[in-house]
């Protein structure tokens, strides 16, 4: 992007005089979406803290007294329950997936593709310094691609091994023993991968210090759209179908719908 | 005199000086309190024993730099177990001042105490024999060497105080008076009552917490040296396991050693070897000890045979010596080889198997995580960069 | 990855201390994540591994005492301990004597027949009580070499304030008695024989001296205390070493120390009895 389609863009947003067109807002997430994303991240938060309380070294445990039998069951519980909801957020995911017309559109873009291997290469060149401009991504980009196969991959690895933990007595303890081993692993793994990769992206990287709303809103302003999605801008343009679904405007917020416009 | 080289001020923490001596003092306050009204009851001290070991510094460094106390604190005697013996019940021929040939005290010798069940002097020589034929004694313990290895008595045992009465130390752990009151209906004599009544409680509970009892067995077998002379691994193993999570949470009735090794109907002095059919973590018992201790304690009702056959600790020194090391030569280190010879006899081809999955799920974790976490670093490092790059550019664009 | 444009974007340059402000707000935000980050590869690659050893100098020591929460810490104490002991047995102290710094708070070791009987007293009477015995002079007044006057008073553990008079029985005093070197109209101060420097320094050195370097260190060190300590019955007579009535014990008590009973006792120990000078044990 140049400097002054920048300054343009600039000057759209921030002043506050009254234009010919609305403000144009593009849909991320849609309810039902943020909604699922809500509860998943509830339950990780509180898996995760009641999970690593059972690596706590011993003197931990010295200022608890007596209170730290009952902190325990509570952990205990406590971690079984979200661990209950959060499959059932999955599954209900995978249910999304096939039977919704949103969620069959979700599964379609997120499809890998040979686009994002040229991507992943354009990218990291560009992030170097040999290439001035980024790759053109499309809806979702190579990294969310990664992160949400590696998601798969863990929450289905955590489930299972979870369960077995979860109903000790009927197995082998050598499958008991891998399953307490995996399900530690993974967790560390889950657990620094959603840091560094998915809390970075989304949250702590400059611009979006110290909290991006659009987990909570679901939409995000034309001008980051046409910076970080450009090509699913240029889609969304030209096509009077998607902007149905992906185009909003008027004030900030995805309940209300409004007629397309055109671009 | 290496051992005690100190600071004569207050010495560098506070903590240390807050747990070793502030808690004491509070907990021997209550305790006094606790048993104030029983001064009374005290033993009378006949042989006179008192008028030197009554003082607090009584004692010595031994050879070994070592302290060895002698004083006693005859209130807190009284009150104990052994409260109405005299010294010399136990510590015999010490007839002279000062003492000499101070023979170690006997632990299986006739006390002058009557045993009102047999009417026969008492003695804890029952005791001393079922220990004696225990993994620990000297009966079945298959290394003869290093017999001081082996714990005495007072290794494990110290004279314990009775339980005291409710409404010093709460009321669960405590004695209830209003108990105490109705045997008082017809016994009369009251301080043999108390006596009577305290001894018979004090075996009504465990006496040490499952936090103690760990303490107190890893104490020896925690020692790599110590254990490796005869033949075993040290028990850090007991550490990864979850039943000692549980344990250091301090959850009730969570799983410490005795808890499997001397489940309900076994004693402690009684412990075998895990090739021995009495024992209950030999194979043929394990599922009783899993599910079903004599209908008392079920941790693992519905345990399957498969489960309860499973290695309970996590795997130690001797698989992975057996793992690692080429398996026709013995080094030349004596404790080394016996660890090898006993890990040969014990370790089974499907728990080596079962170590090398692990360790093998183990190293890959290790390695991807590595590559994951290190990979996103470099990719989210170089993002950051590029983001403040061109803010800068943009900067120097404004400026002009 | 191009720009978001923003409102404070375009206000180019907060001031130095809202940037530090800011600063500080991400670093407390960010701290959480990475503290949890790093623990949570401590837990995968360093398992076992104590984080502390590189930063403290000397090894912690493994916990000895199962059972014993009441003794004391730093001092090897024998785990099994049959006997229930109390807080006396190892009572900190603000203000002990110099010798405790090598020869620990039972000093007494070489003479078998008297060690521990000695070692008795430690708890309440400090060692420069005996082992600098200052009685220059036939007559009752004590006086340093110097010629101050020294008198023995009472010093509380945890104050160091110096008492006439303390609470207590059988050893178990909140104080200890100590010499005080005075002069008229002023309160005194503890008469110290040795310095606590040249003991610590003599400590330090003790590595790199040769053996006959250590006997004749430890001999200077050791120069001021007298050659004969005060003995048993020196005290445990009728106006003996120490004054009993001026520390506060009572009349019936001072009887019992110097009845019979008592000086019977120590006929039995006399014939055992050495004088011994202190000593490093085992060197």
């Amino acid at each position: 992007m140049t400097h002054n389609e920048i300054s343009m863009a600039m000057d759209d947003v921030d002043t506050p005089i009254v234009q010919d067109s609305p403000r144009r807002y593009f849909v991320r997430l849609n309810l039902s979406e943020r909604i699922q994303h809500l509860i998943f991240v509830t339950c990780f938060i509180m898996l995760a803290l009641t999970g690593v309380m059972v690596w706590l070294p011993e003197k931990t445990f010295h200022f608890l007294g007596s209170a730290k039998e009952t902190v325990f069951l509570v952990r205990s519980l406590l971690h079984r329950i979200f661990a209950t909801i959060m499959i059932l957020v999955c599954i209900y995911h995978v249910y999304y997936l096939i039977f919704k017309a949103a969620g069959r559109r979700w599964f379609k873009d997120m499809m890998p593709k040979v686009k994002d291997i040229n991507d992943f290469g354009g990218n990291m060149l560009y992030l170097i310094g040999f290439r001035d401009e980024p790759p053109e991504f499309d809806r979702f980009s190579y990294k969310h691609k990664l992160e949400y196969g590696a998601l798969i991959a863990g929450m289905t690895l955590m489930s299972v091994s979870g369960i077995i933990l979860w109903s000790e007595y009927f197995w082998d303890k050598f499958i008991v023993d891998i399953a307490a081993l995996i399900h530690g692993m993974e967790a560390v793994l889950a657990c620094l991968a959603l840091m560094i990769w998915h809390l970075y992206e989304v949250h702590l990287r400059p611009h979006k210090f110290p909290v991006d709303n659009m987990w909570l809103t679901g939409v995000i302003d034309e001008a980051e759209m046409k910076e970080e999605y450009p090509l699913h801008y240029k889609k969304i343009m030209s096509d009077p179908e998607l902007q149905k679904i992906y185009l909003r405007e008027g004030s900030k917020g995805s309940g209300q719908k409004t007629d397309s416009i055109n671009a | 005199m290496k051992h005690n080289r100190r600071k004569p001020t207050r010495l560098n923490t506070r903590w240390p000086v807050f747990f070793n001596f502030v808690i004491p003092a509070v907990v021997c306050f209550f305790f006094f309190i606790g048993i104030g009204y029983a001064q009374s009851d005290a033993s009378p001290d006949e042989e006179n024993c008192l008028i030197c070991h009554r003082y607090p510094r009584m004692g010595r460094y031994d050879e070994a730099g070592n302290k060895r106390v002698y004083y006693i604190n005859d209130q807190l005697f009284a009150k104990s177990v052994h409260g109405k013996l005299r010294c010399k019940s136990c510590h015999v021929d010490l007839d002279k001042i000062p003492h000499e040939n101070v023979k170690k005290v006997d632990c299986s010798i006739k006390c002058h105490l009557k045993d009102p069940s047999s009417n026969r002097e008492f003695s804890h020589r029952g005791m001393v024999e079922k220990y004696e034929n225990s993994v620990h004694g000297k009966g079945v313990n298959r290394q003869k060497k290093f017999p001081e290895d082996r714990p005495t008595c007072a290794y494990c045992h110290s004279n314990r105080s009775y339980n005291p009465y409710a409404g010093f130390w709460g009321k669960s752990e405590a004695l209830s008076r209003e108990t105490l009151a109705r045997c008082q209906g017809c016994h009369t004599d009251k301080a043999w009552t108390e006596k009577v009544y305290a001894h018979f409680t004090h075996r009504l509970r465990r006496r040490r917490t499952q936090d103690e009892i760990v303490k107190l067995c890893t104490s020896c077998h925690e020692d790599k040296q110590k254990m490796a002379r005869h033949g075993l691994e040290a028990i850090s193993t007991y550490k990864d396991t979850f039943h000692w999570i549980l344990v250091k949470y301090g959850v009730h009735n969570a799983p410490d050693c005795i808890t499997c090794h001397v489940p309900v109907g076994y004693t402690t002095h009684e412990i075998r070897p895990r090739d021995d059919a009495m024992s209950p973590i030999n194979k043929n018992n394990r599922i009783k000890t899993c599910s079903n201790q004599g209908g008392i304690q079920n941790c693992h009702p519905n345990a399957t045979i498969k489960f309860a056959e499973g290695r309970v600790h996590a795997y130690g020194t001797k698989v992975q010596l057996m793992a690692a090391a080429d398996k026709t030569k013995v080094s030349g280190n004596e404790e080394e080889s016996l660890l090898i010879v006993r890990a040969r006899e014990e370790i089974t081809q499907s728990e080596l198997f079962h170590y090398r999955v692990l360790s093998l799920i183990s190293l890959f974790y290790k390695i991807f995580i590595g590559l994951v976490v290190g990979f996103m670093t470099m990719h989210q490092l170089l993002v950051h960069r590029r983001i403040k790059r061109n803010a800068r550019k943009e900067d120097a664009h404004d400026a002009q | 990855m191009g720009k978001r444009p923003t409102a404070s974007t375009l206000k180019r340059g907060p001031g130095r201390v809202k940037r530090i402000v800011l600063f500080f707000l991400k670093a407390i935000y960010l701290s959480p994540f990475v503290v949890f980050g790093l623990w949570l590869i401590g837990i995968v690659y360093f398992q076992g591994y104590d984080f502390k050893k590189p930063f403290s100098s000397r090894p912690e020591k493994k916990e000895e005492k199962v059972l014993k929460v009441f003794l004391h810490k730093q001092e090897t104490v024998p785990r099994q301990h049959f006997h229930m002991v109390d807080q006396y047995v190892e009572a900190p102290t603000e203000t002990q004597a110099v010798c405790v710094v090598c020869h620990g708070s039972y000093a007494h070791s070489k003479e078998k027949k008297t060690r521990a009987i000695l070692n008795m007293h430690e708890g309440f009477i400090s060692c420069y009580v005996c082992h600098s015995r200052q009685e220059h002079g036939q007559g009752k007044v004590k006086t340093t070499p110097s010629g101050a006057r020294i008198k023995f008073l009472w010093v509380d553990s945890e104050t160091g304030e110096f008492k006439n008079a303390v609470k207590g029985e059988y050893g178990k005093y909140p104080a200890q008695i100590f010499p005080i070197e005075y002069s008229e109209g002023e309160d005194g101060r503890i008469f110290t024989p040795i310095k606590l420097e040249a003991a610590q320094a003599f400590l330090n050195l003790l590595p790199e001296l040769t053996p006959d370097q250590v006997s004749s260190a430890k001999a200077k060190l050791h120069e001021p205390l007298s050659k004969e300590p005060v003995s048993c019955a020196d005290c445990h007579k009728k106006d003996g070493y120490l004054d009993f009535k001026s520390l506060g014990f009572p009349q019936q008590r001072i009887d019992h120390l110097i009845s019979t009973e008592f000086v019977g006792m120590f006929e039995k120990y006399k014939t055992f009895y050495l004088p011994s000078v202190l000593d490093f044990r085992g060197n």
